[in-house]
């Protein structure tokens, strides 16, 4: 069933989403062009027009992105809260199948949303020969990274990267869990709850620093003691992998509060007026 | 016959309002009954919480011996009051879907009614009319081999050539063991079709009885009783 679920959410919400995508690489595109035609990014004195057609582009990119995240959020709260839950919420399906079969097409949506996106970015502003020689020269970087310098920042920080996309699409379908909740407004319900949730957490957030911060101002001092030598760099990677492993153990907890939420909600508390 | 669905000091309260007030209700299978009462008594709350689109505040229901959840979607068949199609979707891509969620649809069965009815399955909800629309879904709930078929104001909002395709669709799609409940306040329309009706009224039941025996010893159509009961 979980396959079922999966492969009809991904026919529904795809083809709207391709269509978007590439009409956004096309505006990359003659972006790009346009700007060449100006004289480029890289001239010494860039004319207020390029400045203007990169920005435009750049910002275009950054609203298909927000509209992906909130595009798959929507189309969740729309099977399942809206009319159309009168028949998906009648399928033989559990609450978790539901849930990890729209999740997984979300968090793929997602992926490769930020790909996209970086190649779209990359087409705007990079020449051929500099994009192959960050293609070229990456792989090293990383590697040297989880060999040499920081393997556990560096695989917390891939654990994180990974996390993420779930995290962001657990937190929009436990906002549309919550929504559902109210008798009337669900939709300004479901947007409320998820800026409602967001301050909380960024609360939460600020609250565990402020306890970390002693502990963190000692590694702060060790640093400056040490002075500039390996010493420094030591305690200073030791300082980032504290507060990412954090911000990690933080996000977890979150997202595994919002998939329990959401489904306790879709199991209990379906509100289908 | 065994009963398939029982209903035990059932209560929904919306807030403040009771929209179904400790109600007990055991219903046999193989019948066709008629799930009576005004706007707002109570009949869609009953039907979705078949259908565990709602939760009970309190009491219990059970359908075919489980409460509502993932073995009584296998078995019971709902067409809300409302279309639930998503309009940019086709009507093939529904036959699909319903073929692929419900062991017991019969595609077979769908294709030839909506053959008969002369919908192309390859046109999109969008392009269909309101009634049409609802025709379809119709179609794609009888064409369940169901247990149990709960049928929210099937004919509410349809002209009467409509009414009948569809009165003649829940007839010549039933099966026998099968039991069908359907919600309406046109009683006229289904009475002929009806083999037992429940009467419900501000989340209360008023009446449960035998067509039959509301003919014979009481000597009144359902209609008549109804707005004997009902009157305002």
């Amino acid at each position: 069933m979980l396959r079922k679920i999966f492969k009809y959410e991904w026919k529904t919400i795809s083809p709207l989403l391709l269509g978007v995508h590439g009409i956004g690489l096309a505006v990359a595109v003659i972006c790009r062009i346009g700007i060449n035609l100006m004289g480029g990014v890289r001239s010494a004195d860039i004319s207020i027009m390029t400045a203007l057609l990169l920005m435009a582009a750049i910002m275009a990119i950054g609203c298909i992105v927000f509209y992906t995240y909130f595009y798959t959020g929507y189309r969740f709260y729309k099977s399942v809260f809206t009319q159309q839950g009168y028949l998906t919420n009648t399928l033989p399906v559990t609450a978790d199948q539901m849930i990890w079969g729209k999740g997984l097409t979300a968090i793929i949506w997602i992926v490769i949303d930020c790909l996209w996106a970086l190649a779209a970015l990359f087409i705007l502003v990079l020449s051929p020969g500099e994009a192959a020689e960050i293609f070229q020269e990456l792989p090293k970087a990383i590697g040297s990274l989880f060999h040499n310098e920081a393997p556990v920042f560096t695989w917390l920080m891939v654990i994180s990267v990974i996390l993420a996309p779930f995290c962001m699409v657990i937190q929009i379908y436990a906002a549309a869990a919550i929504g559902n909740l109210f008798t009337g407004h669900k939709l300004l319900a479901t947007i409320g709850s998820y800026i409602g949730i967001s301050f909380i957490q960024q609360i939460l957030g600020l609250v565990i620093l402020a306890f970390s911060a002693p502990h963190m101002a000692q590694l702060n001092y060790q640093i400056e003691q040490a002075g500039n030598n390996a010493y420094a760099q030591i305690y200073a990677i030791d300082a980032m992998t504290r507060y990412v492993g954090l911000g990690l153990a933080f996000s977890t907890l979150c997202a595994v509060g919002f998939y329990f939420l959401s489904r306790y909600v879709l199991n209990h508390k379906l509100n289908l007026e | 016959m065994s009963a398939i669905l029982e209903c035990d000091n059932l209560t929904k309260r919306y807030g403040a309002r009771t929209a179904l007030d400790h109600i007990s209700l055991t219903l046999e299978s193989g019948r066709i009954i008629g799930l009576l009462g005004p706007n707002g008594s109570g009949k869609s709350t009953l039907i979705k919480l078949i259908n565990d689109l709602l939760s009970p505040t309190e009491g219990s229901i059970r359908i075919a011996g489980h409460t509502p959840g993932l073995e009584t979607k296998k078995i019971v068949s709902y067409l809300p009051e409302r279309t639930y199609l998503d309009e940019n979707l086709k009507v093939s891509s529904y036959i699909s879907y319903f073929a692929d969620f419900y062991e017991d649809f019969d595609t077979g069965r769908a294709v030839d009614m909506l053959h008969k009815l002369n919908i192309d399955p390859e046109l999109r909800i969008k392009t269909l009319s309101k009634g049409t629309q609802e025709k379809v879904q119709l179609i794609l709930v009888m064409s369940r081999r169901s247990r149990l078929y709960c049928l929210d104001e099937p004919i509410a909002g349809v002209d009467p050539a409509a009414r009948d395709y569809i009165l003649s669709t829940i007839i010549n799609n039933y099966d026998e063991n099968a039991t069908i409940l359907i919600s309406t306040h046109l009683i006229s329309d289904v009475e002929n079709i009806l083999d037992e009706v429940v009467f419900i009224h501000n989340g209360n039941i008023r009446l449960q009885a035998q067509v039959d025996d509301i003919r014979c010893n009481q000597g009144k159509s359902i209609d008549e009783l109804f707005r004997e009961v009902f009157k305002c």
